[in-house]
């Protein structure tokens, strides 16, 4: 068997029949990563001795009936790994090794996966492409000179490369979503309450959202249904009483309604996007769904309201780095203050101050109404445009990047290009939606394209339902 | 407001946000954050008249579940202190510099 190649859900049955040992597979994708990690830098923390002796203890045990059962995983940065080294792509952490770990690595572990390692970021998620990471780009599978997408980069690379079947990242304004469609994989954002962020580092907590990666939608539907559900660390996470995703991927999508929000992209598409989306919409056509025209009248403003109110929170959330109760101090200032104001000032990168800077203004005296507060006004009108757009309807495809992957130092000058790689996927964001990226077909020898389906809140089913006939048809083909 | 942000702007927003930054840093930020303001200040055209601001729950998405509030075990201080940079392990205290 192939295990560079073979699904999260083949490796576990092989495992289970006997066929291979959680060792074997575990070992192999620690040398796929040995050999391949210094060119893509898809890790930024490899622990192999903890992943090797979690495969024996998985080998010895009795009971093979985890749902992950000895399939190698990869955890974003973000996420907490008790004893290993979480940087969330920043100096200011050092050498932090949390305590405790997050509840969605303590779910994938409760069901047999071995965490291999920590994976490459933009520094606090904050990017779209890993450059803003403190240690360096992570790198596209296909052409080392392109960006993998961000923020969640480093897992992509690690599942698209095929290191491993699977990982976690975390989506605020489209940081799984965006790097599974350069990347040519399936990325997710769940239902914004439907899975734990205990142990997430904070970024935007309205927005923030742990979500899989997959090369299949049914191994991106079965870590969903693994890590999601009520936990008694986040009150933020709701009781999950909604089908299992994997129970609605067979189910094929004739009578589903899907609308486009054509006036979105008129313009601004690149032809390869353009083609293999509109291709995407005629298999989906001709499987049976209604494909139709819905408005979603204030996407103009997403972006703009994205990066006021993402910004406003990030300035509070990371107020906590303040070289006090772990990660790096400037130990030469000689008051608190100056110890606070030198500490950041080294231990943050470019776009993290940026942020920061323009987050700060946002909820400062005399500006909070006519930005933070005004952002929020705005957010529940574009709330309130995807509630109409999907009454009667099951789903508002979009194309997930307007682009392919781009070149590395493409767009790291300008700030306001960076963001607006992200026009398609805030929306589902601010909105607070299930949003899952899925490859579609593309011309031969052309970057991966990503189909973006968003659907009703709690309805995270549907859209890997409508994701899974978009990978039928384009494997079948 | 946005286009007109000065160098004396990005120092009280500096200052705000605890963020010492260098001369070039404080270049940078004017413009860059005037173009990104100028950008964000768009959202002043929308018209949000009797429109309420979103909350936390998402307009309902998210209910919180209510629990039984139940003494459990917390991290143990051994182990959070000894990710500090400097503290009194003995005394169990974070360690700062002087205040003023």
């Amino acid at each position: 068997m192939d295990t560079s190649t073979a699904s999260a859900i083949e490796l576990r049955n092989a495992i289970r029949r006997g066929e291979i040992t959680a060792e074997k597979v575990a070992t192999d994708a620690l040398s796929r990563i040995a050999a391949g990690n210094p060119t893509l830098n898809a890790f930024i923390t490899i622990d192999a001795d903890r992943a090797l002796a979690r495969a024996r203890a998985l080998d010895g045990h009795a009971d093979k009936n985890g749902a992950l059962h000895g399939v190698p995983v990869a955890i974003k940065d973000t996420l907490c790994v008790s004893g290993m080294r979480t940087t969330a792509g920043s100096r200011i952490l050092g050498d932090y090794r949390p305590p405790y770990d997050a509840t969605v690595v303590a779910r994938l572990e409760a069901a047999g996966a071995v965490v291999v390692g920590k994976t490459n970021c933009d520094e606090f998620a904050m990017g779209s492409s890993t450059e803003h990471s403190a240690f360096g780009p992570s790198r596209h599978p296909m052409n080392p000179d392109l960006t993998p997408g961000g923020s969640s980069g480093g897992s992509a690379v690690a599942v698209a490369a095929g290191f491993t079947p699977i990982a976690l990242g975390s989506d605020t304004g489209g940081s799984v979503r965006q790097p599974a469609a350069l990347c040519g994989i399936v990325g997710a954002r769940p239902t914004y309450g439907r899975v734990s962020r205990y142990g997430l580092v904070a970024f935007a907590s309205s927005l923030d959202q742990v979500g899989p990666f997959g090369r299949t939608v049914a191994d991106t539907a079965l870590v969903q249904d693994v890590i999601g559900g009520a936990d008694p660390h986040d009150a933020t996470c709701a009781a999950n009483d909604s089908p299992a995703c994997m129970s609605a991927i067979e189910s094929g999508v004739r009578g589903l309604r899907i609308g486009v929000p054509r006036h979105l992209i008129e313009d601004g598409l690149d032809a390869s996007v353009r083609a293999s989306f509109e291709g995407a919409l005629e298999v989906l056509a001709a499987q049976g769904a209604e494909i139709d025209s819905v408005e979603l009248p204030h996407s103009q403003y997403a972006i703009a309201t994205y990066y006021l109110v993402a910004t406003a929170e990030a300035s509070s959330n990371l107020a906590r780095y303040d070289g006090v109760r772990y990660g790096f101090r400037d130990a030469e200032a000689g008051t608190l203050n100056e110890m606070y104001a030198r500490t950041r000032r080294a231990g943050f990168g470019a776009e993290v101050k940026r942020r920061l800077m323009l987050g700060t203004y946002a909820l400062s005296a005399g500006y909070y109404d006519a930005f933070y507060l005004k952002a929020q006004k705005v957010r529940a009108l574009i709330r309130r445009d995807f509630d109409r757009a999907l009454e009667g309807r099951h789903a508002v495809a979009l194309p997930t990047s307007p682009t392919p992957a781009f070149r590395i130092g493409e767009k790291t000058a300008d700030p306001l290009q960076m963001y607006l790689s992200d026009v398609f996927t805030v929306g589902p964001s601010l909105a607070g939606l299930p949003s899952i990226s899925v490859p579609a077909a593309v011309a031969a020898g052309t970057l991966p394209v990503g189909v973006q389906l968003t659907g009703r809140a709690w309805d995270d089913a549907t859209v890997y339902r409508i994701a899974a006939a978009l990978e039928r048809s384009r494997l079948s083909r | 407001m946005a286009s007109q942000l000065t160098r004396d702007d990005v120092a009280g927003i500096a200052e705000l946000a605890r963020l010492e930054l260098s001369a070039d840093e404080q270049d940078a930020l004017t413009r860059q954050l005037g173009d990104i303001l100028a950008y964000a200040a768009t959202v002043q055209q929308a018209d949000t008249t009797g429109v309420e601001p979103m909350r936390g729950d998402l307009g309902g998405a998210a209910l919180p579940p209510w629990r039984t509030d139940t003494p459990t075990p917390s991290l143990r201080r051994d182990d959070v202190l000894s990710e500090a940079p400097d503290a009194a392990q003995a005394a169990g205290l974070f360690r700062v510099p002087k205040v003023l």
